[in-house]
């Protein structure tokens, strides 16, 4: 099995770290295994001769002077060219000037000269796409399409592994990578089906073995769990697991406090300590293995699949967090008084300068960019 | 949902989007330098290099995939070719020298490398990230030789350090102080 080296150095900082996951243990031992090199190399690296050298040598970079560097060179202000991915837009931002400023009376072409270094810009709501990291390192993007290259179907929306012709050996892992600003479905091996939110990432059998249905995530996902008494469906969050039994659930890891949720079927919830079972519409919360268990706001718990953004009661930054995942851009945090709470709904579909207007009804707050960061006053 | 979060970390440090360039470069700017410092030895060469490397993909971005790997495959490789050139280019007196150099590019190789470069600018950030008190104690107590007359100090310190462990994770720290401590006491016992 080969792992990319950056997947490698994570599992072995983990361990230095003491926070390795069952299933990072596992894959750090199979590489240990493969060759004596690779033990030779861990030993070196988790020693203390090498750690000391290395970390006085980063000690001694002057980070702050090589950006400057770097940032003369290749991103010069009287260089008309905005960062690479604001080119794609610029139609969007010659209208978006008047939405998002409607007081400024300065001459249009001046204002975007004026602002090539804090370009200003509208942005897409997510739409549909992903990586697929396959077993041997291979890495495809995903979207709408169904490719003939794809090891598996894209069938009714969704990846479909349920025809598949990997055996449960030959497959191996796959993991599903959907960035912000993502999204993507996928149906296992065993019919289960699951919706992945943006920023989210599922790893999983291409073929479940006979024994036992094991699928990794990080991030945001909605299972619909195919019932199978002989195999137990787990679900690993960081080191906890939740395990389930012909159930719908959403599991909504982005914070270090996350939450499981049930709509239907039941599920136990373990944490390194504890478990709790789960009845449906309940919710189980768990921060620093404690888990707690309360009511559910299902409504909540379904819209993003729903094609909504559902606030209840929630602080301008919990909203601005997920739409930042959503539209795909970064949140000053420094700028969120977080005693206001606000309660409503906004179409997911719709454009940000739209949600941000509607934020700004709502709470009198003005929003604005600089470069990709969004302020709030 | 209550949310308690450093003013200035980042959301999704592990790559959901493309980076700002200026996030893409301090994230990875001291773990190139010090990958291409292995191979030439020369911290300001190393550096260039980067700062090359650097500039060339923000040159092609659209070329390379936005997926994280991808960008910190066309880096690293990037930096290598420029080190192998440089290495090339080099008045050897001995063919040995530049066979052993050669060698030291081949992927296997490589791999090291990036992974020796990955794991140790990790664990910077995250010695970086912790506070000052446990920063110290982290420092102390890994990297000091300990010897028989500083078990009294150790066991001071392993107050704060079980503090600083439960704060923050790096716990290697612990069983490798219990190992040492175990060592010196069964050698101090056995007297």
């Amino acid at each position: 099995m080969s792992l990319n080296p950056y997947q490698l150095s994570e599992l072995i900082t983990r361990y230095i770290q003491q926070k390795l996951s069952e299933s990072d243990r596992l894959r750090l031992d199979q590489w240990l295994n493969e060759s004596d090199d690779h033990q030779k190399l861990f030993d070196r690296l988790v020693g203390t001769e090498k750690l000391k050298t290395g970390l006085e040598y980063f000690d001694n970079i002057d980070l702050d002077a090589q950006w400057e560097k770097a940032k003369a060179r290749s991103f010069r202000p009287n260089r008309l060219r905005p960062y690479l991915w604001y080119a794609a837009s610029v139609a969007a931002v010659l209208i978006s000037v008047f939405v998002f400023w409607p007081k400024n009376d300065q001459p249009f072409a001046q204002e975007y000269i004026a602002t090539v270094d804090r370009p200003m810009f509208d942005l897409e709501p997510g739409n549909v796409k992903a990586f697929l990291e396959l077993e041997g390192g291979d890495i495809i993007q995903l979207s709408e399409t169904n490719d003939p290259r794809l090891p598996v179907p894209y069938l009714n929306g969704a990846l479909n592994y349920m025809r598949s012709a990997f055996s449960a050996l030959e497959g191996g892992y796959h993991q599903l990578s959907v960035p912000k600003s993502g999204t993507y479905r996928v149906v296992l091996s065993d019919g289960t089906k699951v919706w992945l939110n943006a920023a989210s990432k599922l790893r999983y059998p291409a073929s479940f073995s006979a024994t036992s249905r094991r699928v990794e995530l990080i991030g945001e996902a909605y299972f619909e769990v195919a019932p199978d008494r002989s195999r137990p469906f787990l679900v690993e969050v960081g080191s906890n697991t939740v395990e389930v039994l012909g159930t719908q659930f959403n599991i909504n890891s982005y914070d270090a406090q996350w939450s499981t949720t049930l709509f239907e079927g039941s599920v136990k919830v373990s944490s390194d300590h504890a478990s709790r079972l789960l009845a449906p519409g309940q919710e189980a919360r768990i921060k620093n293995k404690q888990i707690s268990i309360r009511k559910a706001d299902l409504r909540k718990a379904a819209a993003w699949r729903d094609n909504e953004f559902y606030f209840r009661n929630e602080s301008m930054f919990d909203i601005l967090s997920e739409l930042s995942r959503w539209y795909d851009f970064e949140v000053e945090l420094k700028d969120i008084p977080s005693e206001r709470k606000f309660s409503g709904s906004i179409d997911k579909r719709l454009k940000l300068s739209e949600v941000l207007k509607i934020l700004k009804s709502l709470s009198g707050h003005e929003f604005y960019f600089d470069g990709k960061r969004l302020h709030m006053k | 949902m209550q949310f308690n979060v450093n003013v200035k970390k980042r959301l999704f440090p592990d790559g959901f989007s493309a980076p700002s360039p200026e996030t893409l470069f301090r994230e990875n700017f001291g773990r190139l330098s010090y990958f291409a410092f292995r191979y030439v030895q020369d911290k300001a060469m190393a550096e260039d290099f980067v700062q090359d490397a650097f500039a060339t993909y923000w040159d092609r971005k659209e070329t390379v995939s936005s997926h994280p790997a991808a960008i910190k495959d066309f880096l690293y490789t990037s930096v290598k070719n420029s080190c192998l050139n440089h290495l090339k280019r080099l008045k050897v007196e001995e063919r040995y020298f530049v066979l052993r150099n050669e060698e030291s590019f081949e992927n296997e190789k490589v791999l090291e490398g990036i992974i020796e470069a990955e794991v140790i600018a990790n664990i910077h950030r995250a010695v970086a990230a912790l506070p000052e008190s446990c920063r110290k104690v982290f420092i102390m107590s890994y990297f000091e030789n300990l010897s028989n007359s500083k078990i009294a100090k150790i066991l001071n310190i392993s107050v704060n350090t079980v503090r600083c462990h439960k704060q923050n994770g790096l716990k290697t720290l612990r069983s490798q102080l219990n190992l040492e401590t175990f060592l010196t006491l069964m050698i101090l016992i056995s007297r």
